[in-house]
């Protein structure tokens, strides 16, 4: 951020497990002190947890938005550490003073996006995986072209890939915008 | 930039709402896409025990469409593959044959594939081995296809010194730990992905294995050509992995 602070916005790492007093001063350091713009939860625990409650409301508290990390867990059965697309849209329902952006929609798959639908405060990033056809495509006919956001998981993805499962997709020039930049620019409060 | 696509399909995906989206569509080829030739299988062939229905629905559509090359399947696994490939050989614009041993429940160690070796080598034909085509954890949940382990491959290549075959679908580490081990074989794009990647699969192959194929229509066709077109290395490696490679390797003009 330091390096490039017009291009990079800093989203504060947190692992939940570690209490409210480390999430709290965590994000008095990051977001209170050095301007960081949201909260970036991995692979720690699942979004249903207890340890959740803090980290939603402080994020409530500093108006930033929470992106949980969001894989189907029908295959990969380790939902104790991930978050099923069921679990992360159950956390935006429980705290909905708080915008969620559930990462990864490859990896939360069809059935992800259904469980998305209606949800006021949850959006959907288009990282992770292979870019498989079709998705995008549901995604924004399911939850509208606002609720998607544009997701390149760098540096473990391509980016040209990344940024062609959006430009290939069967989607008007006006959603693709709205996809790659209007509708972050809007969450993240910076235009 | 010219592109060769040495794995495309046609045909109906029960999993996914991409319908209309195969490479025989009225729209396709897409000339801003860039693809000059794709090399098609059906994926009728997966999921009926005998292929040849959807073999032969490939030369049908594409006899006067001289873009889409067939790569007609053979399942190991029914009794009759031998007379199917004594059909299939008969058909002048074959290039190769394509195994898929996870859909069809068989090992690349297994008798027959000895058999067919030969007789492809008797005919100058290419082997064409797909070790995955859906990620494993998007699966449909009634599903379970496991791509084909490298510990296989590596034993299936040592088995077949002189085959160089096309081996298809697999991801950065697993070619990493392939080539590390036997590097007689090219691969293709679908499935290789890291930032970069183009740059990265050179570390461990030369370009000169490496193919361009997009995974079409299961894949976003634009974000497979983008991966090659905007990469990094030189343009004459770019060029060589979009087209020259499998130009040379299956003999195309």
């Amino acid at each position: 951020m330091a390096w490039a602070p017009d291009f990079f916005i800093g989203f504060c790492y947190l692992n939940p497990t570690l209490g409210e007093r480390a999430v709290r001063s965590e994000v008095d350091r990051c977001v209170g002190g050095l301007g960081f713009r949201g909260l970036k939860l991995e692979i720690a625990n699942n979004a249903r947890a207890a340890c959740m409650k803090p980290v939603m409301q402080t994020a409530e508290n500093f108006d930033i938005p929470v992106l949980q990390h969001t894989w189907s867990q029908t295959k990969l059965r380790l939902r104790s550490l991930h978050s099923d697309p069921d679990d992360t849209c159950r956390l935006a329902k429980r705290f909905p003073n708080t915008r969620v952006i559930m990462a990864h929609l490859t990896g939360c798959g069809f059935r992800g996006v259904l469980a998305a639908r209606g949800i006021d405060n949850l959006w959907v990033d288009t990282s992770g995986a292979t870019p498989e056809a079709g998705i995008v495509d549901h995604a924004v006919s399911n939850l509208g072209p606002q609720r998607v956001l544009y997701g390149s998981d760098l540096p473990i993805r391509d980016l040209p890939a990344a940024i062609g499962q959006i430009a290939g997709a069967d989607l008007s020039a006006n959603d693709k915008e709205a996809i790659f930049y209007h509708n972050s620019a809007k969450l993240l409060k910076i235009v | 930039m010219k592109f060769i696509d040495t794995n495309a399909w046609c045909g109906s995906w029960p999993f996914a709402p991409i319908q209309g989206k195969s490479v025989v569509h009225p729209t396709l080829p897409r000339v801003g896409y860039e693809i000059h030739e794709s090399l098609v299988s059906c994926f009728d062939t997966l999921f009926q025990i005998d292929p040849m229905p959807g073999n032969r629905s490939l030369f049908d559509a594409f006899r006067i469409l001289k873009a889409f090359i067939p790569l007609p399947v053979i399942n190991l696994a029914t009794p009759a593959w031998e007379d199917h490939l004594d059909e299939l050989i008969e058909h002048p614009s074959n290039v190769g044959i394509r195994l898929l041993p996870s859909y069809h429940g068989y090992r690349l160690t297994s008798f027959p594939v000895r058999r067919l070796v030969e007789r492809l080598n008797e005919h100058s034909l290419r082997l064409v081995v797909t070790a995955r085509l859906v990620d494993e954890r998007h699966e449909h949940p009634a599903v379970t296809i496991k791509p084909v382990q490298v510990t296989e491959l590596e034993k299936f290549l040592n088995d077949y010194p002189r085959l160089d075959p096309l081996i298809q679908g697999l991801g950065v580490h697993e070619l990493k730990t392939l080539s590390a081990v036997n590097g007689r074989f090219r691969t293709d794009t679908s499935f290789a992905e890291w930032e970069d990647t183009m740059k990265v699969l050179k570390r461990d192959l030369p370009t000169s294995r490496i193919l361009f194929g997009s995974l079409s229509p299961l894949q976003v066709q634009q974000a497979q050509i983008d991966k090659v077109r905007l990469s990094s290395i030189s343009e004459a490696q770019r060029i060589a992995i979009a087209c020259g490679n499998a130009q040379t390797y299956f003999g195309l003009q």
